[in-house]
């Protein structure tokens, strides 16, 4: 299993995963807002990188998300064979919900 | 760097004064020293010339009596080059009757011994004698014997140094004096019985000793530092160390001086810089967000923007008010993700783009649908979720659709509730060609519609729901009219704000 450099700065970190052959996990840890979204958009296209890989958003630790970060989950679902929201916070699933994004983010528990 | 120049001038005048009044009481108290010593010179002669007076007069034979006394106290290097005893005759004058050592030069005296040998014959104690001139200076002493032998005087005389030099032995109390001892208190050069130099110091002391019937002047100054190099020199210390100091730490304040004063240029600059940028920024969002929405008959308008605490960049917030004609309204109103001069170009053109599907007709669902494509979240990077409505005032229907925007509130007879939408995905998310739902619904007679972007609602550490409750408290609590309305709602929530993303707000009221 490989791992991204974690990035560990200011109130966020994001790291990911080579979980299995396919997949990558991305760990979200904080409150990610327009400060720190081109952190996240970084590990995410590391991950990415690996062609094409189903990408799995670990967002239990999120206390926050804003329309930032939401943008950088909606631009993965554009590179991976597919996107799974795995076990957000109640603000991040209701973000996700209230903005219509249910079918692009499929939210897994 | 004055102040500390100062103060080292201060300092090393402290020093110098402190050395100056040590070296002057030093100086007072090794002439004063010196000068007991000399004192004691006085009975120290006193007592051998008396002693001398006092062999001859009780000896048989007075000249023997005398030599032999005094002859250990006469010679070269002892305390009187010569030493001679003379008888008083009141008939004839002093007749010598012996010398021992050097003839005395009294004999030779214009005017002979006479005068100054009954002058001590009548006096008490020690007569001194100046005999200056040269060759062979001495200075001669006299005393007569006390009664019943006052008929002997004891004439003695020193030898004095032949150009008034004396070399000091070291460690006595002249050894780090310059003097010069002066016989009488005139300080002229007849008058100068012996010195070590030939030049006294800036600085002198004097002080004057009884010497038999006449006194001495001793004049002294020191030669050399008498309290120590160091405390001579320390004032030179002070002054280097402190001057050292003082540009040292001038250098340092000029530097820092220089340093503040680039970052107060710089400082200034940055502030012109952003100030510019601010005075851009809130242009251009002014010139794609109108501050005053159109007047339309039969509805009261209100709008707000409000700035999120960055404030510098352009925001993606917009509302948009277009009357149809007929009773319909159109309005807008939408986010773009994230800010700064590429969000508020995508929302510009957005809003645009809305304006003129609108205008050809098109309605909510199908406005999205065709503005849906103008956005990708991939090659753009943002995202925007936009609502769109038609209201028709006549019969009071609003037509509706959502891409991803929160729900706009309604308030009637002291309540409010969101409407209850469904929701499309936002513009530029989608991966296949999105569908908007359209929905038509019966508003009240007399309501206010209020329609806002998530910087109103979206605080961190809660979810959104939080938000839009404490916005649907605050509509329920707020004044009636439109302008107060929002005003009340902005504050209330505002003041809750822990976001820097901008927020506008649209409120249509009618009755």
């Amino acid at each position: 299993m490989t791992t991204t450099e974690p990035d560990f700065e200011g109130n966020a970190h994001f790291y990911a995963d080579h979980a299995r052959a396919d997949t990558w996990v991305v760990t979200v840890i904080g409150e990610v807002d327009l400060a720190n979204r081109d952190r996240f958009e970084a590990v995410v296209k590391r991950a990415l990188n690996a062609t094409p890989p189903k990408l799995v958003f670990d967002l239990a630790g999120v206390r926050f998300m804003d329309s930032s970060g939401l943008g950088v989950l909606l631009a993965a679902t554009h590179g991976a064979t597919s996107v799974e929201v795995r076990a957000p916070s109640s603000a991040v699933r209701r973000l996700i919900e209230i903005s219509g994004l249910a079918e692009l983010l499929r939210i897994v528990e | 760097m004055l102040i500390s120049l100062l103060l080292t001038a201060v300092l090393s005048w402290l020093a110098y004064t402190v050395n100056a009044h040590t070296e002057e009481r030093l100086l007072r108290l090794k002439v004063a020293e010196t000068g007991a010593v000399l004192q004691a010179a006085i009975p120290q002669i006193q007592t051998t010339l008396a002693s001398a007076a006092e062999f001859a007069a009780t000896s048989s034979d007075p000249a023997a009596g005398f030599r032999r006394y005094v002859s250990g106290y006469v010679g070269d290097k002892k305390q009187f080059g010569s030493a001679s005893l003379w008888q008083l005759d009141s008939a004839s004058g002093p007749r010598l009757v012996t010398v021992v050592g050097l003839q005395p030069k009294l004999a030779a005296r214009p005017g002979g011994p006479g005068s100054f040998l009954a002058q001590a014959a009548t006096a008490k104690g020690v007569q001194v004698l100046d005999l200056f001139s040269k060759p062979a200076r001495r200075l001669g002493y006299a005393y007569s014997a006390e009664a019943p032998h006052r008929t002997y005087v004891v004439y003695a005389e020193s030898v004095l140094p032949a150009d008034e030099l004396v070399a000091v032995t070291p460690g006595t109390p002249f050894s780090d004096l310059r003097f010069a001892l002066y016989l009488g208190q005139s300080r002229s050069a007849s008058a100068l019985i012996e010195a070590n130099v030939r030049h006294l110091g800036r600085h002198t002391a004097s002080t004057t000793v009884p010497f038999g019937d006449q006194s001495l002047e001793l004049v002294a100054s020191a030669d050399g530092a008498l309290g120590g190099t160091l405390s001579a020199v320390l004032w030179w210390i002070v002054a280097l160390a402190g001057l050292l100091l003082s540009i040292a730490a001038g250098i340092v304040t000029e530097r820092l001086l220089r340093r503040r004063q680039t970052a107060e240029e710089l400082a200034v600059h940055v502030q012109s810089l952003l100030q510019e940028q601010r005075v851009i920024s809130e242009t251009l969002q002014q010139a794609m967000v109108p501050a005053h929405p159109p007047e339309v008959p039969g509805l009261d308008i209100g709008v707000r923007y409000l700035a999120g605490a960055a404030g510098l960049d352009l925001g993606g917030d917009w509302y948009d008010v277009i009357d149809l004609g007929n009773g319909h309204t159109f309005l807008s109103i939408g986010d773009v993700s994230g800010r700064g001069v590429r969000a508020g170009a995508i929302m510009s053109s957005l809003r645009s783009a809305v304006r003129a599907f609108v205008s050809e007709g098109h309605g909510p669902a199908d406005v999205l649908k065709r503005v849906a494509g103008l956005l990708n979240v991939v090659s753009d990077g943002h995202f925007a979720t936009v609502l769109l409505a038609v209201f028709d005032r006549r019969d009071r229907r609003l037509t509706i659709a959502c891409a991803g925007h929160l729900q706009p509130l309604l308030i009637a007879d002291g309540h409010a509730d969101y409407l209850e939408l469904t929701v499309g995905p936002p513009i530029g998310t989608a991966h296949t060609p999105a569908n908007y739902t359209e929905q038509v619904i019966q508003l009240p007679a007399s309501a206010t519609l209020l329609l806002f972007t998530d910087g109103l609602v979206e605080r961190r550490g809660e979810t959104i729901d939080d938000g839009l409750e404490r916005l649907r408290q605050a509509a329920t609590q707020a004044p009636t009219e439109i302008e107060p309305l929002l005003s009340f709602v902005a504050d209330e929530l505002k003041e809750s704000a822990s976001t820097t993303d901008d927020t506008a707000i649209l409120g249509v009221q009618w009755a």
